[in-house]
């Protein structure tokens, strides 16, 4: 089939010529340009070069593209820089959240974080500043201008005249410029507002908490007077910690019987057991997976304590050793001096020393400034419990103590349970049934249940569901007891570890132990 | 000039689509991933077989691909989305129960005979108010008995919304046959559990159906359910069913913030009360809400907001409530029972409701919550799961997590039963925590988890 290429309309050149620009090609018959193309070349050309340079274009774009793609994250860094420069923290953090996880993002982030909390901060925003100078983690001036915040904003709480958060701010950052002398004068403050307004039971706790500041122990003693009726009602400390005098009765006569008990002799990890023989040796058995019982060098040992995982031990020069896991820093306890009582939680160890300074290491950092006067203290999976020496109960999750928490001389708890031991001997818990419980003198929570061992030796369980109990029937005669989940062990009169309950891990085979001859 | 011109656009047009075409090859992910927003999976580069390729499967799934993973994607389906919703005459409220349609055939009103038998009773109750509490006790226990009883002989039950009118509205039916089918797949797995162990089964309703009364206390009283006391009776002893209905009630009465209003899931403190509830259920005490320490996320738009991304919504936006864990929490994909890659207990990389877990991860993952206790459980789970296992996994030493869905979950990822997940982690406790559109009369409970037991 013939092709014939058609003149424009319009124009009256023969059909076998077309016009293109200013010059003409003349077609053959058969449609081929007579004495071939003059364009033909130059397109050639064109497309040569076309091609040529579009591919050296695309090579030098892929080429940029490649090398933008490998710096991507610098790149974003720079721009994450720029808008946390330019206050748009939101933008940043959205660029933050699309780089790859590593230390530069922390670092970025932290920054982020860092300079999101100082415009707050500006801005009389304390509580979003704090809590993001508290995710600025260790960035540079992060922990400074934390301290900082906190103290301004207690300023701010104590001229407000709300002291008992003034206070409560003022704990946070101990030790930084006067926060300390500060928070004294708050409670000061909050005892007299408590006094003036009739508050005396409050208002007498609150000065003798304060001990010799100022007039406190003045105040304290009008408070008692005037919430007793009476001047010459009792002693003084009695009614401090409201007390009857038979009550302190009781309470001396148990803490004897309890002094008289061996402490830190047996102590049960999650699925280890150690004990302490008398020439300061230490036993241990059960599973060694961290290393927690590799205790068989230690000697002058006079108390020992087991975490889930790691075992500690309080040497006779008050000086801590520990074994076992240490992730979370539990084991970090070289430094440690002039202890006295030593205590251990899942992933906690902590130390009452002679001066009353409660020393802590592991996951959980607790807010003990305001503690003082302890008679005893107990870990528990994530809060630190303790009682002070006129009953009453201390703790830093306050959800565990309930009302009827007074009174105490040990206390014991868990993640979800808790458990006091009253100066008569009975006990009280958060969700177990402890009707029965009488002339008790060690307790122990665990989070199944409760063990509690009575003045005559005996072990008394109490569990949440029947499963879960560990029969100690048998026990007689024991004057040590401790338990976990899982597992219990106690040790008797004649030196003796007895253990029952789960033994995958060999955690109860202590029938071979003896601690000391009778 | 002109077909120079042309000849160089098409030149580029081709180089340019052949390097997006290289590119996207190269650095577009190629595996399938699950998208949340939509609910699906995400197709995969397909790996070319001669079956495939000799059947033309090859290239419909490479079209997938194509389709699933081009540039800009999300970018460009939002603002397609947000564009056709413009000009939308659905109301906030509808957006918020989700499709009118699907709703209507939800709601069945009761006969009007048993609209006058509940207001008779209320009326002879209000009037006999003088007599004796020993004796309105016995008739209260009486009549539970004998609504247990019509429960129980009844062909369907019903999650009731209770109005202050008097009426009821069902917001979820099922048949009697879907409920046997449930209570004979929850005793199956009982039967699988060491002895002492128990299958405690909860099944949720979703924020869509939760709404209707969280929203409404102002006309609602309240809701009720029977469908966990025919399934009570319709399963083995080691079997115990929940009403989340009961548990979160009178919270929703109270105000709480049980449900998100644009996601479909239950919030952190609906998940803390299920939790709280199954677990002294099962005879044990809880952690404290008030001892965790939080963190908040605002702005959140969940799942019902991104179905149509309807700007009505933006008003109801959700705040995240994430509890930090107490003790050193740990979480890890596993596969023929045995721990692989570690996984995220709180994703703080993730927004909403993805921040728990990092989301769902198959084919088993495992939640170690720091905690010592001597037991371990199963939780059988669609996303509600998500939020619950942290409090769970305070009373176990891990909790093992499963989700059947397809997109999470193959049999041959999972290496092994669950009976043999049973045996090989020493699983004592199953947990069973739905929601409806994995629960009764499902797919999920009527065909993958049967299939999956043994």
């Amino acid at each position: 089939m013939k092709r014939k290429m058609r003149a424009p309309k319009g124009r009256n050149e023969p059909e076998n010529r077309e016009t293109m620009g200013s010059e003409t090609v003349v077609w053959r018959q058969n449609a081929a340009p007579v004495g071939g193309p003059p364009h033909a070349e130059t397109d050639r050309r064109f497309i040569r070069r076309a091609l040529l340079w579009s591919f050296a274009a695309a090579a030098v774009l892929v080429l940029f593209c490649y090398v933008v793609f490998l710096n991507l994250p610098e790149l974003k860094e720079v721009y994450v820089k720029h808008l946390i420069e330019r206050g748009s923290y939101q933008s940043a953090q959205r660029v933050i959240q699309s780089l790859e996880p590593g230390e530069e993002t922390d670092e970025l982030q932290n920054a982020c974080y860092f300079a999101c909390a100082g415009a707050y901060q500006r801005e009389g925003g304390y509580d979003e500043a704090i809590a993001l100078y508290e995710a600025a983690g260790d960035y540079p001036g992060a922990a400074d201008a934390l301290d900082e915040c906190i103290y301004d904003q207690a300023r701010i709480f104590e001229s407000d005249g709300d002291y008992p958060e003034a206070s409560e701010k003022y704990a946070q950052i101990a030790g930084v410029l006067d926060a300390d002398e500060r928070r004294e004068a708050c409670r000061y403050a909050y005892a007299l507002e408590l006094y003036d307004n009739g508050s005396y039971d409050e208002a007498m706790r609150e000065f003798y908490a304060l001990g010799d500041y100022l007039d406190a122990e003045t105040y304290a003693r009008e408070s008692a007077v005037a919430l007793s009726g009476n001047v010459g009602a009792g002693d003084l400390v009695a009614l401090l910690a409201g007390l009857t005098e038979e009550q302190l009765a009781a309470r001396e006569a148990l803490q004897a019987a309890r002094e008289a008990l061996p402490v830190g002799v047996v102590a049960t990890g999650y699925q280890h057991t150690v004990a302490r023989k008398r020439d300061g040796t230490v036993l241990a058995t059960g599973s060694n997976r961290y290393g927690q019982c590799n205790v068989s060098d230690w000697t002058n040992v006079s108390a020992v304590a087991a975490g889930a995982y790691h075992t500690v031990a309080l040497l006779s020069d008050g000086t801590v050793v520990a074994c076992g896991q240490n992730e979370y820093g539990q084991c970090d306890v070289s430094g440690w001096t002039n202890v006295i009582r030593l205590y251990a939680g899942a992933y906690n160890t902590v130390a009452l020393t002679s001066g009353g300074e409660i020393l802590s290491a592991g996951y959980v950092s607790y807010e003990t400034q305001s503690w003082h006067d302890i008679a005893d203290l107990d870990v528990g999976a994530f809060a630190l419990f303790g009682v002070m020496e006129n009953g009453r109960p201390l703790s830093t999750n306050q959800e565990l103590i309930t009302d009827d928490f007074n009174d105490l001389v040990a206390i014991s708890a868990t993640a979800a349970c808790s458990a006091g031991l009253k100066a008569g001997g009975t006990v009280v818990t958060n969700g177990l049934d402890a009707d029965g419980l009488t002339d008790i003198v060690a307790i122990c929570c665990t989070e199944n249940g409760l063990f509690a061992l009575d003045a005559e030796g005996s072990v008394h369980t109490r569990f949440y569901r029947s499963e879960d109990e560990i029969d100690v029937s048998g026990w007689d005669d024991i004057v040590a007891v401790s338990a976990g989940a899982t597992h219990a062990a106690a040790v008797t009169g004649d030196g003796r570890v007895l253990a029952a309950g789960d033994n995958a891990k060999g955690q109860c085979d202590t029938s071979e132990w003896r601690l000391f001859e009778p | 000039m002109k077909r120079k011109l042309s000849f160089l656009a098409i030149l580029w047009w081709l180089l340019l689509s052949g390097m997006l075409g290289i590119g996207m090859l190269l650095f577009a992910d190629r595996a399938s991933v699950a998208s949340e927003d939509e609910n699906r999976m995400l197709a995969a580069f397909p790996s070319p077989t001669w079956e495939t390729l000799r059947q033309g499967g090859y290239d419909e799934a490479f079209e997938d691909f194509l389709c699933d993973k081009f540039l800009l994607r999300t970018q460009i389906l939002n603002a397609v989305k947000a564009a056709k919703h413009v000009f939308s005459a659905l109301s906030a409220e509808e957006l918020l129960y989700g499709d009118t349609d699907e709703e209507d055939e939800l709601l069945v009103e009761i006969p009007e005979e048993e609209q006058t038998v509940t207001q008779q009773t209320e009326t002879a109750a209000s009037t006999e108010e003088t007599e004796q509490q020993p004796q309105e006790t016995a008739e209260e226990a009486q009549g539970t008995a004998e609504e247990a009883v019509a429960g129980a002989e009844s062909d369907t039950a019903s999650v009731w919304l209770e109005k202050r009118d008097g009426t009821q509205t069902a917001l979820l039916t099922y048949s009697r046959a879907e409920v046997q089918s449930a209570a004979d797949v929850l005793s199956a797995y009982a039967e699988a559990l060491p002895e002492g162990g128990a299958v405690r089964a909860l099944f949720a309703p979703r924020a869509q159906t939760a709404n209707q009364f969280a929203l409404h206390t102002d006309t609602v009283d309240g809701w009720s359910s029977d469908v966990e006391s025919m399934l009570s009776a319709m399963v083995s002893d080691g079997v115990e069913v929940y009403s989340a209905v009961d548990i979160l009630g009178p919270h929703i009465l109270s105000g709480e913030y049980v449900y998100f209003r644009t996601d479909h899931h239950w919030t952190t403190l609906g998940a803390y009360y299920a939790a709280k509830a199954l677990l002294e259920g099962a005879g044990y005490l809880t952690v404290p809400l008030e001892s965790y320490s939080t963190a908040l996320e605002t702005g959140f738009l969940g799942s019902i907001y991104l179905k149509d991304r309807n700007a009505k919504l933006k008003s109801y936006a959700d705040t995240v409530t994430i509890y930090e864990p107490l003790l050193p929490a740990s979480s890890f994909i596993v596969s023929n029972a045995y721990r692989k890659a570690e996984l995220p207990v709180i994703d703080e990389t993730q927004t909403g409701y993805k921040a728990f877990l990092g989301g769902t991860h198959g084919p088993y993952r495992v939640l170690d919550g720091g905690y010592q206790t001597g037991h371990n459980a199963l939780l059988i789970c669609d996303s509600f799961g998500n939020a619950i296992a942290q409090f769970l996994a305070t009373r176990y030493d891990s909790v093992y997590m499963v989700d059947f869905r397809p997109a999470y979950y193959s049999r041959e990822a999972a290496d092994g039963s669950v009976t043999e997940y049973i045996r090989r982690c020493g699983i004592t406790d199953i947990y069973v925590v739905l929601s409806e559109s994995d629960g009764i009369g499902t797919r999920y409970v009527d065909t993958l988890m049967p299939e999956n037991l043994k």
